[in-house]
């Protein structure tokens, strides 16, 4: 009966397979009256070994039907339930008659014949028929069915297997109208009469959509997504008025189309993958969303991609999740004790602990720890760990991974004391280093942490806990042989006298405890740092607090962006922590600025980043736009000549902006060849102006001074047991406190070659290890490497007439392989060769020379103008050959700047004055007119 | 249209609630008495944890507020032994109080039923 010939469909776990009645076209309708081939079905959906199929009738009758049903059935329990509170009124009558409620306990009470009584008895009935209908209506519901762990094969039936499916048994036909919820039901009645509204023959996709945007819950959902709802209504309601009909009928009898049949089917799937107990309004939304290629396109238009709908749906089944557990934990909670004993009373009292320390399941007991989401399976891992060996656990893992939200998620656990044996029964209690040590010399510390030892043993029902154990590492008295805090507590944990969870970062763990005698009592547990995915849920789950907390609401880009941008530039804190102070940042930040109730945006997330880093994440505005695009033009009035860098550098930072770089290397590296003076430097310096805001705003390296190889520890730091424990380079650390940054590297053929080597790496992955082990991000530099190698050939060349191209080539192929290593010159995006400058392009500099001269005396109210041939004199004067524009500052400064000092000085210009610069080196003052 | 909304409420008032009301007592000593018990375990495992009568017994030896030494253990085993029989008390108390939840169901209707009959015929 069954045929296997689908096979690449039963691939997916979840195919199934559709079959529409070839009488009926998928109406269940023949004549007005059910078709008799598919028995009224129309349109059934083979799955999982079950046939699915919507039995409910949307007709004006049946929604009428529902509605007064729902009516009279609140009437009748209604009416239930007040003559049960009469009955109870007639007994408490009936007690007062007979003398009081000390008669309730003869047998004349109960067997009295009084109208009170009867009338008692009457309401007890009717209790009891209360009792009958109220478990009636909780099985009228029926639940989606729970999905199956094993992975099944799905066999599809045959293309006409009607004649099978009424031979098939009850249990396998589901009505899936009936795991509805009452709301979901209200939707599709609802899209329903918006057909009838705009006269359309049958029930679309649309329609559901649209009636969808009535409820609250998909509110949230697009709330979340930042959608704006009168532009989504506005669009929905287009795509209403553009349905196409085939054939006009009348609209009284308007079927559910076949498409809204197989949504209605996959929302129940969605329900069933989720295993929820019923199919909700969001599964509806879902199913939508994901089928029906117009309602996709429709939220795509408005930035809502599927994936996105699909997490945001998540976040509100979480937050679901979330509540029933709260209400879960509340009731287990009841039952552990308050004080410091456990239930069997073996524990005794520990004064000096409970001074030192803070006990965490009390803090869990009383809804002070938060719930530990998405993390699961570390603490499983944990618990497999204890069990099998029991020994005491250390975690360790990168700072703001979760370590101590886990040790909370555990302490939650032992509340409910749904734990492992060995931690069975007890509370946890954090040990404070910090209090242990304070105030005392190193012997009265470890005096004081024996006695807690004992009190610990003692008392037997304590599961210590220590973060960062590394502090108790080093604390010694007296002389150098003598133990140390951690030995202390070494010394008990190794002879599993009592339990002890203790954190430790990744950093230290390797530093200081990997091969310390506490690194071999106590088992390690490595703390990862959770996918972009995971910390999304998890801080989908937070968001609940931090908005009631801060009076504003998250949409899904907010989290998302947290995630992803603090995962991509800001590297010394670790995700889920990075993100989540972000987004609480992001809370205050949004309530300061748009006031209470407001809803925290992806931009404005990147804005606070931005804010952080330095680096411009926002989206592009208008006026920015317009700057990158005169880049050129901008750098230009800096810049004389030197066409072919200038473009490439725009162009490098224009892509950099408009996010169409490799994000895993450099925004741009390039390498400046040329002779001196001719303006490498300059225009490194015009580029961190314009784009990175200062001149300044650079890492400058004069490569000179990294001759050796041993300079090298000052570019990245040295590693520990080199002179110290470590430390972070100039360059590493300079990166690492503002990533966004230009790196010039000033005359780089003279550093030593394995520093190249270092550069290398640099260039092809955007990341450098740092004495410290940190990774530094080099993702969002400009590298400009300055050279003058090859020199002497540019100048011989251009001598002889060569063009700028023939002397690059000629260059890559033959004189820079002398200096760089051919790897080395591959990593750069692009090698400038900067031409020796003309004449005519010194006048042009001296004129821009002039122009600062001019604007440092503007401030003095001094006016400076200069001739055409005091210009030309002045750019004569300092003009070399070999040394390209270099020497015109200083013919500046002589020929102009020093007399105008003299000049000041001696008082023979002053405010509102005008100087002129005329031809063979002349000043001439024009002294402004009295007042 | 109202007429017809009319006609429908008092269909499903008059018939479904009739015919409902008839097969209500077969529910109540089917489906409702299978309920009624699975509340009542549920009750007696509540009132056991509470109790924690298992607890108490399982640690009758072992030395309360730690004090390990035979003083303490001798005092603590008595100590344990009144609790456990207390204990043991409040939960067979309670339990038994629990247990009459199924009887009274089984026996409610007919009573109720009984009592109803009585007056009326008392009042003939």
């Amino acid at each position: 009966m069954l045929k296997d010939s689908k096979k690449e469909n039963q691939k997916d776990r979840f195919a199934f397979q559709t079959i529409v009645c070839k009488y009926c076209s998928g109406s269940g309708k023949l004549d007005d009256k059910n078709c008799p081939n598919c028995d009224g079905k129309g349109q059934i959906f083979w799955f999982d070994e079950s046939l699915f199929y919507w039995g409910k009738k949307i007709t004006t009758l049946s929604i009428l039907e529902r509605k007064v049903e729902g009516l009279g059935r609140k009437f009748v329990n209604g009416s239930l339930f007040l003559f049960c509170i009469i009955g109870f009124l007639f007994f408490v009558h009936y007690i007062y008659i007979k003398g009081g409620v000390e008669t309730l306990i003869t047998e004349s009470f109960w067997l009295g014949q009084t109208l009170e009584m009867l009338v008692f008895w009457i309401s007890v009935i009717f209790g009891m028929y209360l009792l009958y209908r109220i478990d009636k209506e909780s099985t009228l519901v029926q639940k989606v069915k729970k999905k199956k762990y094993s992975e099944t094969v799905n066999v599809f039936l045959t293309d006409d297997p009607w004649d099978e499916i009424k031979k098939m048994s009850k249990n396998v036909k589901v009505d899936i109208s009936r795991s509805f919820t009452p709301q979901a039901i209200k939707s599709i009645e609802d899209a329903w009469k918006l057909a009838g509204k705009f006269n359309h023959p049958e029930v679309r996709p649309a329609h559901v959509l649209a009636s969808l945007l009535f409820f609250s819950k998909v509110d949230l959902v697009f709330a979340r997504l930042g959608i704006n709802m009168e532009d989504l209504a506005k669009k929905v309601n287009r795509l209403l008025n553009h349905q196409e009909f085939l054939e006009f009928q009348k609209t009284d009898d308007r079927l559910l189309g076949n498409k809204t049949q197989e949504i209605l089917f996959k929302a129940y799937l969605e329900a069933y993958i989720a295993r929820e107990k019923q199919v909700n309004v969001v599964d509806l939304l879902l199913a939508v969303a994901k089928s029906d290629s117009k309602a996709k396109e429709l939220l795509y238009d408005l930035g809502a991609e599927i994936d996105k709908v699909q997490n945001v749906v998540k976040w509100v089944r979480i937050n679901d999740l979330l509540f029933k557990r709260s209400k879960n934990f509340r009731k287990s909670a009841m039952f552990k004790p308050k004080g410091g004993l456990d239930r069997a009373m073996t524990a005794a009292a520990t004064p000096t602990l409970d001074h030192f320390s803070q006990d965490l399941t009390l803090l869990a007991k009383f809804g002070y720890l938060e719930p530990c989401v998405g993390r699961d399976k570390e603490i499983e891992e944990i618990f497999r760990a204890m069990e099998a060996s029991g020994e005491s656990v250390l975690l360790t893992g990168d700072p703001g991974v979760g370590k101590i939200t886990i040790i909370g998620g555990i302490a939650r656990l032992m509340v409910t004391e749904d734990v492992p044996a060995i931690i069975k029964d007890k509370r946890l209690v954090s040990l404070s280093v910090a209090r242990l040590v304070s105030g005392v010399d190193p012997s009265e510390a470890e005096g004081r942490l024996m006695n807690i030892m004992d009190e610990i043993k003692r008392s037997g029902n304590i599961v210590l806990f220590i973060s960062d154990i590394q502090d108790m590492m080093g604390i010694t008295s007296g002389s150098e042989e003598s133990l140390d805090l951690a030995e202390v507590l070494i010394s008990q944990i190794s002879n599993n006298a009592f339990f002890a969870f203790a954190t430790a970062t990744s950093v230290d763990y390797t530093r200081y405890i990997e091969n310390s005698s506490l690194g071999q009592v106590m088992q390690k547990i490595k703390i990862l740092e959770p996918k972009t995915n995971e910390a999304i849920q998890i801080l989908e789950a937070k968001t609940a607090r931090i908005e009631y907390k801060n009076n504003v609401y998250f949409s899904y880009g907010a989290i998302e962006q947290a995630v992803k941008l603090s995962d991509r530039y800001i590297h010394d804190r670790f995700l889920p922590e990075k993100a989540i102070k972000i987004i609480e940042q992001a809370a205050v930040f949004v309530h300061k600025n748009k006031g209470p109730k407001a809803v925290v945006m992806g931009k404005d997330v990147a804005k606070l980043i931005s804010e952080k880093t330095n680096i411009p994440l926002t989206s592009v505005t208008e006026e920015e736009g317009e700057k990158l695009l005169r880049l050129e033009v901008k750098i230009h009035e800096r810049i004389v000549g030197q066409h072919e860098a200038v473009k490439m550098v725009s162009a490098a930072l224009r892509r950099a902006r408009a996010e169409l770089r490799n994000t895993n290397k450099p925004i741009a590296n390039f390498l400046f060849l040329g002779p001196t003076g001719v303006g490498k430097t300059e225009l490194s310096k015009t580029v961190a102006e314009v784009y990175f805001g200062s001149e300044d705003d650079m890492v400058r390296l004069d490569m000179s001074e990294y001759q050796e190889q041993s300079s090298i520890y000052r570019l990245i730091g040295s590693p520990p047991g080199r002179g110290g424990i470590g430390s972070g380079g100039y360059l590493t650390e300079a990166v690492r406190k503002n990533p966004f940054t230009m790196l010039l590297l000033d005359e780089i053929e003279k550093a030593h070659h394995d520093i190249l080597n270092i550069f290398l790496q640099l260039m092809d992955d955007g990341r450098l290890t740092d004495g410290l082990g940190r990774t530094i991000d080099f993702t969002n530099v400009i590298l400009i490497a300055t050279s003058n190698a090859g020199t002497s050939f540019i100048q011989e060349k251009i001598k002889e007439n060569w063009n700028v191209e023939q002397i690059k080539n000629q260059l890559m192929e033959d004189e820079i392989k002398q200096h760089f290593a051919p790897e080395f010159i591959n990593r750069f995006d692009g090698v400038i060769v900067f031409k020796p400058l003309e004449i005519k392009e010194v006048i042009a500099i001296t004129r821009i020379m002039l122009k600062q001269v001019a604007g440092r005396l503007e401030r003095k109210g001094i006016n400076l103008q200069a001739t055409d041939e005091a210009i030309t004199d002045l750019a004569e004067q300092g003009f070399s050959p070999e040394y390209g524009a270099r020497p015109l500052r200083r013919v500046i400064q002589e020929k102009v700047s020093d007399y105008l000092a003299n000049y000041l000085l001696k008082g023979k210009i002053g405010r509102r004055d005008t100087v002129i610069l005329e031809g063979n080196g002349k000043i001439r003052i024009e002294k402004a007119k009295e007042l | 249209m109202p007429q017809n909304s009319f006609l429908l409420f008092v269909k499903y008032v008059v018939v479904d609630l009739a015919g409902d009301f008839l097969y209500f007592p077969m529910w109540w000593y089917t489906k409702g008495f299978k309920k009624c018990v699975v509340f009542t375990v549920e009750k007696v495992k509540d009132t056991e944890n509470m109790f924690a009568v298992r607890l108490w017994a399982n640690s009758l030896f072992k030395p309360m507020y730690a004090q390990r030494d035979w003083q303490g253990r001798i005092i603590s085993f008595f100590m344990r032994f009144a609790q456990l029989i207390f204990r043991s008390i409040f939960f067979g108390l309670f339990f038994v109080l629990i247990l009459f939840i199924p009887i009274i169901w089984l026996i409610l209707p007919i009573f109720v039923v009984f009592q109803i009959a009585i007056i009326f015929v008392n009042s003939v």
